[in-house]
């Protein structure tokens, strides 16, 4: 058996620490006892993107999160393993250049003789691809989950709402049949007809509106609400000059978002503002900077509220107000699927939306629609 | 069989037509009420001087719903054993089971065939024996 002669010629050591300089796949780095980086690897530059002049010497908490720094992961880290003999971590990490990675360590502890820790060894496993397909799978479950949600939902109004105007039309072509000599009732017969064939389109428009809004591809832009205001009241230019609207305008913000369905939201609640209303509607759109109410979240973002002097519902049927198919008035049409779109639309926003109304006084909504905070 | 009262509560003036042509189809003389709410007809029903026979009762209404009105329906006095048909479009078990537990007597599935409807109410009046569940479902 022959052996390589050119390896002869290094000692073992050196071929050790090839070793280890060579491996890319994982950072395999030398600390000292405080945490600070002794040597480096290729591997180590791959993931973390340093290069070894300009690591050495630091200490390896650079490597984490400015929040985790806060809070002192590294060092409770290192603590562990001195305890324990190792320690394991998974999360996010900082490269270099500030991008992220999903960091999988080992951290373990080195001895001397007299059994004192005189560093670590750190090992690490960039697994961020692993990670973003967790984080893939998750999400596509929690979407499935809300699908499977929506279609009983829609099952559930195939087998009521939809059901009702086409046993109404059967109902009333046997009664015309009873009657088909007499042609006023014939006539009327038809009539009612065809209303439940238009109830029936308009059931099913809405139901397709409401099945799209989670289908869109969520593209967000700088929408400015002043704008799709001003295109939905240009949609009801005719109904508010017929009913006399007064509408009360405030500046509104430019947020981020998708303008198909802010276009929809507000036209949804300036076209109740005005429907839902015997007299002569009065809408006022105001505005304002939310910047949190002091709890931990602090969600900061904008307030939105439009109000009417309309018909308005008791206060206690303000979560059914939300709820699709639910209508909370006899006196008016409708399918009762609106503000339903509403809420999803303002949730696509990750924003909320919220009613205070009262009998015979007005409603008003309030929307808030969070800046996102990076 | 003298005067027999019927109330039906549906926020539909549509069933109220359907209902008084098949009312006609029955061989009993019965007197009709209507309420468009469940509002109005828990009020009709607190009246002292009015108590229907049969009550029909819509599920899917606005504001009050149909199960909320049969909860307190039962409730006012003197109706705990009064028959309460829910009449509802919905074929729906989770509406049925829900119907029966809240205290209905049956549940009768809105079909198009005003002969049918002509057909339960005279069963029904007549003090047959029947299912909760009274017709089968056809569109």
């Amino acid at each position: 058996m022959k052996d390589n002669p050119v390896a002869h010629t290094f000692p073992i050591e050196y071929r050790f620490q090839r070793m280890i300089e060579e491996v890319q796949d994982y950072a395999i780095i030398l600390l000292d006892a405080d945490g600070n980086v002794q040597n480096w690897n290729k591997g180590a530059e791959k993931i973390k993107g340093y290069s070894e002049r300009e690591i050495l010497g630091k200490n390896f908490s650079v490597f984490y999160l400015m929040q985790d720094r806060e809070e002192g992961l590294p060092l409770r880290l290192i603590e562990e393993a001195k305890v324990n003999g190792r320690a394991t971590h998974e999360g996010w990490r900082v490269r270099k250049d500030g991008s992220a990675f999903w960091g999988n360590i080992v951290i373990t502890a080195l001895h001397d003789e007299a059994d004192q820790v005189i560093g670590f060894t750190k090992v690490t496993r960039d697994l961020t691809e692993r990670k973003l397909a967790e984080e893939q799978k998750e999400r596509d479950a929690i979407s499935i989950e809300m699908q499977n949600k929506q279609l009983k939902e829609f099952a559930y109004v195939a087998s009521h709402d939809l059901q009702e105007p086409i046993r109404k039309i059967r109902a009333f072509v046997d009664l015309a049949r009873l009657e088909i000599d007499n042609r006023e009732n014939l006539e009327w017969y038809l009539e009612k007809i065809d209303t439940s064939a238009e109830k029936m389109i308009q059931l099913i428009k809405d139901v397709l509106d409401f099945s799209r809004i989670s289908h869109d591809s969520l593209v967000f832009t700088d929408v400015d609400l002043n704008f799709t205001v001003k295109n939905v009241l240009l949609e009801y230019e005719m109904l508010i000059a017929e009913k006399q609207v007064k509408i009360e305008l405030s500046d509104l913000p430019v947020i981020k978002g998708i303008p198909i369905q802010l276009y929809q939201l507000f036209s949804n609640l300036i076209s109740n503002a005005i429907k839902f209303n015997y007299g002569e509607p009065q809408i006022t759109l105001e505005s304002s900077y939310f910047d949190g109410d002091g709890s931990s979240s602090r969600q900061v973002g904008y307030l939105i509220s439009i109000t009417d002097n309309g018909i308005g519902f008791e206060q206690e049927y303000a979560e059914q107000a939300f709820q699709p198919f639910k209508r909370l008035s006899k006196e008016f049409e409708g399918t009762g699927i609106g503000l339903a779109l509403c809420k999803k639309i303002v949730e696509n926003h990750k924003g909320s939306i919220s009613v205070k109304s009262k009998s015979g006084k007005g409603t008003t909504f309030t929307i808030f629609f969070p800046m996102t905070l990076s | 069989m003298a005067g027999l009262n019927f109330l039906l509560i549906d926020d539909d003036p549509d069933e109220k037509e359907f209902f008084e042509i098949a009312l006609k189809k029955v061989p009993f003389p019965i007197e009709f009420s209507y309420a468009s709410d469940g509002m109005s007809g828990l009020r009709l029903l607190s009246n002292p001087l009015y108590t229907p026979d049969f009550i029909f009762l819509d599920l899917n209404m606005p504001i009050l719903s149909g199960k909320e009105c049969l909860v307190r329906i039962r409730q006012l006095p003197g109706y705990l054993e009064i028959p309460i048909i829910v009449y509802s479009t919905s074929s729906y078990q989770a509406d049925i089971e829900d119907s029966k537990k809240m205290g209905a007597s049956h549940f009768f599935i809105k079909v198009y065939k005003l002969d049918i409807l002509a057909e339960t109410i005279t069963k029904l009046v007549s003090g047959n024996t029947l299912p909760f569940v009274l017709n089968s479902y056809t569109l």
